[in-house]
Formats: C-alpha cells, sequence, structure tokens
C-alpha cells in the first residue's frame, strides 16, 4: 500500500512540473509535427520533386537552342522544372553556388551552324555544358536524363539525315536527275510526324501499384519514434530524482520511518514506470487527435506494447542511476545513454536497414525492440502475432533491469 | 587591464572546470563520433551506395529479339542505375513486399516492332510509397529506350526516304529488305559519332572532388551543429548554475564588473566551443573523408561565425529562464527542431518548399548552408563571408539581448 502510495504521490509531482511536461510531451508533439510537415509531400502520392529551379543559357540563338527550350518547357515536364532563360553562363552558374539553382545548360555559340549540315552536307560536332549542383544529390541526376533524351533526339534526327543522304549516294546513278529531289525528301520525312520528342516509338506506360496498402504515413513512423526517444529521457529523469532525495536527505528520512525500504525504492520505481505510462497513454491519445495518427488495430497488442516498453525503459532507467554515482554522473549518463538509443535504435530513420556491429548495437537497446513491436501495429497493422518477438525481450529486459536496480538500491541505502 | 586580466580568469577558469569533468568527453566527442556513423550509414538509405545515389530497377524480359538484351545493358550502363534481370514471378513478389521500388517490363513484341517502326509501349510499376525512386528512374529508362530506339529510327527514316524517292520501282535496285539491312548496318556505324554530346559538370571549387560517401556529406556537418549547440548551449547556461550556488554573487562583490564576468565566462565557452567544433571537423575528416580542410581560412571563419552566434544563444536562453532546471527541458525543444528545421538531421534538399525557406530565418539553416558550401562547393573565404556574417549578426542580436536581459541576483 505504502508503495503505491508513494508511486502515485511521484507520480502527480512529475505532472504538476511544466518544464518536466514540456520534456515528456511537448517536445516530442512538435518534433514529429516539425518532421511530419518536412516528409508529408511523400505521403501524398504527388511527385516528391516539383519545379526544379534551372536555367538555360541559350548562346546559339539558333534552331537547335530553341529546341532544347521547347522541350525543356513542354506540357510534359512542366510541373517537373521551373526553367528560366539567362544570358550570361557565368551569371547562371554562380546562381548554382549560391543554391537557386539546381542545374545550368548552357548551348554554346555556333551550336546549331556546327551541327545542321550545310549545303555540301558536310557537317560537325558540338557539345551542350549541363553544369549541376554538387550539394544537391537528386535533382540533378533527373536533369541529366532529361537533357541526354533531347540530345539523343537531336542525334538521332541529324544521323537519319546523314544515313539516308549517304546511303541513297550509293544509288545516284540509277535516279539520275532525281537526285537533285534528294535534299527536299530527307527534309519532308524528318519532318513526319515520326520525330515528335513527346510520341518516340518506345513509351512508357506508368503502373503505379501498392495503391491498396496504405500511403506512408510519416507521423505512423515518426511519433512512436519520438515518443519513445522521449520517454527514454523521462525514465532516466524519474529514476534520477531517487538520488536527488538522497542528496537532499529526504530519502534518509523516508527510510527512517517504519516503511521499509524496499517499499520505498519499489514506490520510486513504481513512479517513474507510472509516469511513463501516463507519458505515452497522452501521447498515443494527443497523437491521434492532433494528426490523426492510427495506432493500429490491436488494442491489446497496443497497450501490450506500451506497457512493456514503458517497463524496460523505466527498468534501463533505474539501473543505470543505480550504478552511477551520484546525481549529476547519472544526469550525464541518462542523457547520453537515451540520445544513443534514440540514434541507434531507430528513433530518427528506420533501423532494419542497419548491417554488421551497428545492427548489433542496435539490437542491444530499448528503443529497437520498442520500434519493431509499436511498427508492426502502426505501420503493417499487424496484431499479437506479430509482435511476440518484442514483448519477450522487453519483458525480459526490463524484468532484469528492475531486478538488478532494486538489489542495488537496496544495498546502496540499507546502512 | 585589471577588468582584462579579470576577464582572461574567468575565461580560463571556465576552460578548466569544463575539461577536468569527464562528461565534457562524452557530450564533446563520443556522443557526436556515434551518431556521424550511425546517421552516415543510415543517411545512405537515400543512395545506398558509397558513391553517387544509385537506384535498382528489376527488369522482366519476354522480348524474344535482341533488343531486349540491348535495353538492360543499356540501363545498366546508366551511373544511377542497376538493371537486373528476373522474373515476373519474383519481381512482381520483390514490388508487392517493398523490397523493389521499380520495375519494367519488356513485352514479347518489343524488337519485331521496332524493326517494323511500330511503337511500344512498355509497362513501368512503380509504388506509390516510394515516389521518388519512381520520378528519377523514370527518366533515365525513358533516356535509355530513346538510345535503343535509334538505330532503328534512323534506318527506318532512310528506308522511308528511298520510298520516297521512288527507289525501288527502278532497274537494278536492292530490294526492301536488302536496303533496310544496309541501312542497319550504317546507323550503327554512324552512332558511333554522335554529333552532340553532353558534357556534365558539377560546379565547385574543389580542387580535387572526392568521392565522399553521401551520407557523410550531411551527417559530418548536421551532427557538429547538434552537439555543438548542446555543448555550447549548456555551457552557456552553465552561468546559471552559478547564480543559484551563490558564487555568482560572491564574484560581484569583487571589484570586476558585471559585464567582465559576464565575458569572461562567455569568452570560455567560445573557447570551448571553437576548439569542440574543430575537433569534429578534424575527425570527420580523418574518420569519413569528409574534405573539410579545402580553404582553412573560410572554415575558420564558419567555425568562428558559428560559436560566437550559439554562445550569444545560450546567453539569450540562459537570460530566458529562470533555473538551470528549465535549461534541460528547453534546449531539447529548442535545439532539436533548430537542428531538424535548418537542415542538420536530413538534407534540406528534400523538404518541401516553405520548409526550405523556413530555414533560412534559422542560425542552424546558414551554419549547414556554410559547412556544406565548404565541403561540396569548395566555397573560399570571401565566398564564405556573407553566410558567416549572417551568423555573426544572428550572434549580435542574441547577446545584445541577452545581455540586456540577465537578472545577475
Amino acid at each position: 500500500m505504502k508503495t503505491l502510495e508513494i508511486a502515485i504521490k511521484d507520480t502527480l509531482t512529475r505532472f504538476r512540473d511544466w518544464k518536466a511536461l514540456a520534456g515528456m510531451l511537448a517536445a516530442p508533439l512538435i518534433i514529429s509535427a516539425m518532421i511530419g510537415l518536412a516528409f508529408g509531400g511523400l505521403s501524398s502520392g504527388e511527385a516528391p520533386l516539383q519545379d526544379i529551379p534551372m536555367a538555360l543559357v541559350d548562346l546559339d540563338q539558333g534552331e537547335l537552342g530553341q529546341a532544347y527550350y521547347d522541350v525543356l518547357t513542354s506540357p510534359d515536364l512542366e510541373t517537373l522544372i521551373a526553367l528560366e532563360r539567362m544570358q550570361d553562363a557565368e551569371a547562371a552558374k554562380a546562381r548554382i553556388e549560391s543554391g537557386e539553382l539546381r542545374a545550368v545548360l548552357v548551348i554554346p555559340a555556333g551550336f546549331s551552324d556546327n551541327v545542321i549540315p550545310d549545303n555540301e552536307g558536310n557537317s560537325g560536332t558540338a557539345s551542350v555544358e549541363l553544369y549541376t549542383d554538387p550539394a544537391a544529390s537528386v535533382s540533378p541526376v533527373i536533369i541529366k536524363s532529361i537533357v541526354e533524351r533531347i540530345s539523343a533526339s537531336i542525334n538521332t534526327l541529324l544521323l537519319a539525315g546523314q544515313v539516308s543522304g549517304e546511303q541513297m549516294a550509293q544509288y545516284a546513278p540509277l535516279l539520275g536527275q532525281e537526285m537533285a529531289r534528294l535534299g527536299e525528301a530527307i527534309g519532308a520525312e524528318l519532318q513526319s510526324s515520326n520525330f515528335t520528342f513527346e510520341d518516340p516509338p518506345l513509351g512508357l506506360e506508368v503502373v503505379t501499384t501498392g495503391e491498396d496498402e496504405e500511403p506512408f504515413d510519416p507521423f505512423a513512423f515518426f511519433i512512436p519514434g519520438m515518443a519513445v526517444f522521449f520517454l527514454m529521457f523521462s525514465m532516466f529523469e524519474g529514476s534520477r530524482s531517487i538520488l536527488q532525495e538522497e542528496r537532499r536527505w529526504t530519502l534518509q528520512r523516508l527510510i527512517s520511518t517504519p516503511t521499509s525500504t524496499w517499499q520505498i525504492i519499489l514506490g520510486k520505481m513504481g513512479g517513474t514506470f507510472l509516469t511513463g505510462l501516463l507519458q505515452f497513454a497522452v501521447l498515443v491519445i494527443s497523437s491521434s487527435v492532433l494528426f490523426g495518427v492510427s495506432w493500429g488495430n490491436s488494442i491489446a497488442g497496443l497497450l501490450i506494447m506500451v506497457v512493456l516498453t514503458v517497463f524496460a525503459a523505466s527498468g534501463m532507467g533505474a539501473m543505470l542511476t543505480a550504478f552511477s554515482r551520484n546525481e549529476n554522473q547519472a544526469g550525464v549518463v541518462g542523457s547520453a545513454v537515451s540520445l544513443v538509443f534514440g540514434a541507434l535504435g531507430g528513433s530518427f530513420f528506420p533501423a532494419d536497414g542497419l548491417t554488421g556491429i551497428v545492427n548489433i548495437a542496435s539490437r542491444l537497446t530499448v528503443n529497437r525492440w520498442a520500434m519493431e513491436g509499436l511498427l508492426a501495429l502502426t505501420v503493417e497493422r499487424g496484431g499479437l502475432a506479430d509482435i511476440q518477438l518484442p514483448v519477450l525481450v522487453l519483458a525480459g529486459i526490463g524484468l532484469v533491469t528492475f531486478v538488478l536496480a532494486l538489489l542495488v538500491f537496496q544495498k546502496r541505502f540499507v546502512k | 587591464m585589471k577588468q582584462i586580466k579579470s576577464l582572461i580568469q574567468i575565461a580560463w577558469l571556465y576552460l578548466y572546470t569544463t575539461y577536468k569533468d569527464r562528461s565534457t568527453l562524452i557530450w564533446g566527442l563520443a556522443l557526436p563520433l556515434i551518431f556521424t556513423t550511425v546517421l552516415g550509414i543510415g543517411m545512405q538509405g537515400f543512395a545506398r551506395d558509397d558513391e553517387a545515389p544509385t537506384w535498382q530497377i528489376a527488369v522482366v524480359n519476354d522480348d524474344a529479339g535482341a533488343f531486349g538484351q540491348e535495353l538492360i545493358a543499356g540501363l545498366d550502363a546508366h551511373p544511377s542505375l542497376r538493371a537486373a534481370d528476373a522474373s515476373r514471378e519474383e519481381a512482381e513478389a520483390q514490388l508487392e513486399a517493398g523490397d523493389l521500388s521499380v520495375m519494367l517490363y519488356i513485352p514479347a513484341e518489343l524488337s519485331s516492332n521496332l524493326e517494323g517502326g511500330l511503337k511500344t509501349t512498355l509497362p513501368f510499376y512503380t509504388r506509390i510509397n516510394e515516389p521518388l525512386s519512381a520520378q528519377v528512374v523514370e527518366q533515365a529508362v525513358l533516356a535509355a529506350l530513346f538510345d535503343l530506339s535509334a538505330s532503328v529510327d534512323i534506318a527506318n527514316t532512310s528506308l522511308r526516304v528511298a520510298e520516297r524517292m521512288d527507289l525501288f520501282s527502278r532497274a537494278g535496285a536492292p530490294s526492301q529488305a536488302e536496303y533496310l539491312q544496309e541501312a542497319q548496318t550504317a546507323a550503327q556505324t554512324a552512332q558511333a559519332a554522335q554529333p552532340i554530346s553532353v558534357n556534365t559538370r558539377q560546379v565547385s571549387r574543389l580542387v580535387e572532388q572526392t568521392e565522399v560517401p553521401i551520407g557523410f556529406t550531411q551527417a559530418s556537418p548536421g551532427n557538429m551543429v547538434i552537439f555543438s549547440m548542446f555543448f555550447i548551449v549548456y555551457g552557456a547556461s552553465s552561468i546559471l548554475l552559478e547564480r543559484e550556488q551563490g558564487t555568482l554573487r560572491r564574484l560581484l562583490t569583487t571589484p570586476v564588473s558585471k559585464l567582465t564576468i559576464l565575458g569572461g565566462k562567455l569568452l570560455g565557452v567560445f573557447i570551448a566551443g571553437v576548439a569542440q567544433i574543430t575537433l569534429l571537423v578534424v575527425v570527420g575528416q580523418l574518420a569519413f573523408d569528409v574534405p573539410w580542410g579545402q580553404s582553412p581560412t573560410a572554415l575558420a571563419a564558419m567555425i568562428v561565425a558559428f560559436a560566437f552566434c550559439i554562445t550569444s544563444m545560450g546567453m539569450l536562453l540562459a537570460a530566458l529562464v529562470r533555473t538551470y532546471a528549465q535549461i534541460d527541458a528547453m534546449s531539447m525543444m529548442l535545439i532539436l527542431p533548430l537542428a531538424g528545421l535548418g537542415g542538420a538531421m536530413w538534407p534540406i534538399e528534400i523538404v518541401p518548399d516553405f520548409m526550405q525557406k523556413i530555414a533560412m530565418w534559422l542560425p542552424t539553416g546558414w551554419a549547414m548552408k556554410g559547412f556544406k558550401d565548404i565541403i561540396l562547393r569548395g566555397f573560399g573565404l570571401p565566398e564564405i563571408l556573407p553566410t558567416a556574417g549572417v551568423l555573426v549578426l544572428f550572434g549580435v542580436i542574441f547577446l545584445a539581448l541577452g545581455v540586456w536581459r540577465f537578472k545577475y541576483e
């Protein structure tokens, strides 16, 4: 009975403290909201990259320079690329450096004249210069593909004219006077519908799959991630209050009362556990109200996962605190372990891509197992059967750390 | 003179107590290193390769002719793509499971259609949850398709020109099939020398462009920014601890002026901050090959400006909260969102436009811009000064507000 009283009193104290509330509840919600805003676009099924800023510097002022412009501003690419014309290549490149543009395409002077055959059918080669932004990793790849495709289409056109001319020239004796018509015939053929960029002989029909699945909801990943991350902090903070009471001598005073030491310690640890439970419950409810996060279809599964996650986290907090020399050391260790657990355990990005030693280290964290179980419920919409392993591991971690903490504290305070 | 001596003594005292404390080692070195390693590896999920980002594509080839194989080879030759042959069942199962984000189907009639001048549409399967891969790969596949059909296009054009010229009705003329055969050979020969080529290069002043794993060009500056913020903000706010423990009041009874006390403390924090950032830069260069050292003067300017800005931010925070205990909660609430919004946690490129604009109102956004400009664009001192200047400006504002609002008792 005494144990429960102490636990409830501790829990109430924590929830009356606004700065504790800020760390427990406001921080995870604010950070989740921010992450949701940053990655929300990915869930709407819209193309993630739009209006890639790009400039065209057409020093050619000829037919082919115009061709690049026409394609880059065609309806197909309208939403993908935000193209503007610029006169000065150096000024355009400077705008890549300032981060305003992702790419600049420079068509050199005399470009069209070089590659379009003259009256004798002679032509040369030329190159366009594409400058990209080293600070971007995705959009330059897309722009490069598009520019190469436009160049390939012009090449095909030029080579088709060249090959037709050369091949027909072999049969000049058969054609006689009519050879004079060849230029016109080639021109007419190249103008025909077979050579439009928009309608090449090989096209793609984009089929989007996975529409029956739930679209990726960044909140369904990041809310559990942040909830577990900040739970670790408050569990360490809660356990640390035992050492705080030791420093202020209030613990010793409590111990001098008829209540037994283990009851007091259990009450203190229970208070931390209750605080965590309440913190997690509030986060679950407020995130579903504020962000519409669905916590899955299995209420029993969620309940078990929450209880065991808090159990393991509070056990871990209590154990590390029990082994700490003083309040300060416990604070440093607690924050450090919370941060490392968060990074390794997949609170910030999905941990299932980790391999090797990092993966093994990740498997040693409370966060990893908690995330595995929670994501099985929120993202994968699983049930009890899908969380067996995380449930067992978390229960194991909780039990071992709780018992260890209890023994060490007991030894520490009974003098 | 005496005030300056006291200022230096106070700064020295701060540095001495900070580096005597073992937790400095954890916060200043161990944690940032763990984070850089883990997030550097995790971030490569965006890139999946140690070099340039690449995307996997599974190709189901039902084509009987040679063009199907040629297409796969063409896709695989693309620097950003890795194409692999797969059976339809395999590929569909992988797509379903989410192990694969794009799949291309080559129908049986591809080669015959191409040869006959008929249009073919290839089904291209993407996953709704991975629109970014779909966007990149689609453009790359379109380019490969264009290359594939080019020689057929050229040969067919020549054939149609011959038809226009009425060649085949004349005595001694080749048959259409013979002519087309010749045209195809000529087309392939002609394609070896393309009239137009595309030269692509990055706009960077880096002397040599090293192949830094892309995850680390984000994780190294990102974690440096995050942890130096924790380190410096905690340092600056430790003046609250002195106020609570009464040591500040004792100092105030000495002839040393208030501003000297505050200045000495902040100088110590600033020096420790510079040392901390420098340490993480050196580690980033040595352990992760991040090219920090291209312009030491530019780097020095950024480090000093950032350390000053964050020291001032810590001062402001110390002035705004009442007790040292509040710093714990406040710093979490302040530093993590600042880091995320400023682009220290993930590449700013991938967030929506308005979020990128928000970053430019935050010191973290400018810090990340400056540090990335150094490692990716190879900026020197003249180019980096405006960015460093913005950080100094932030710092001056924070410092003025902080000193103005700070309560000594």
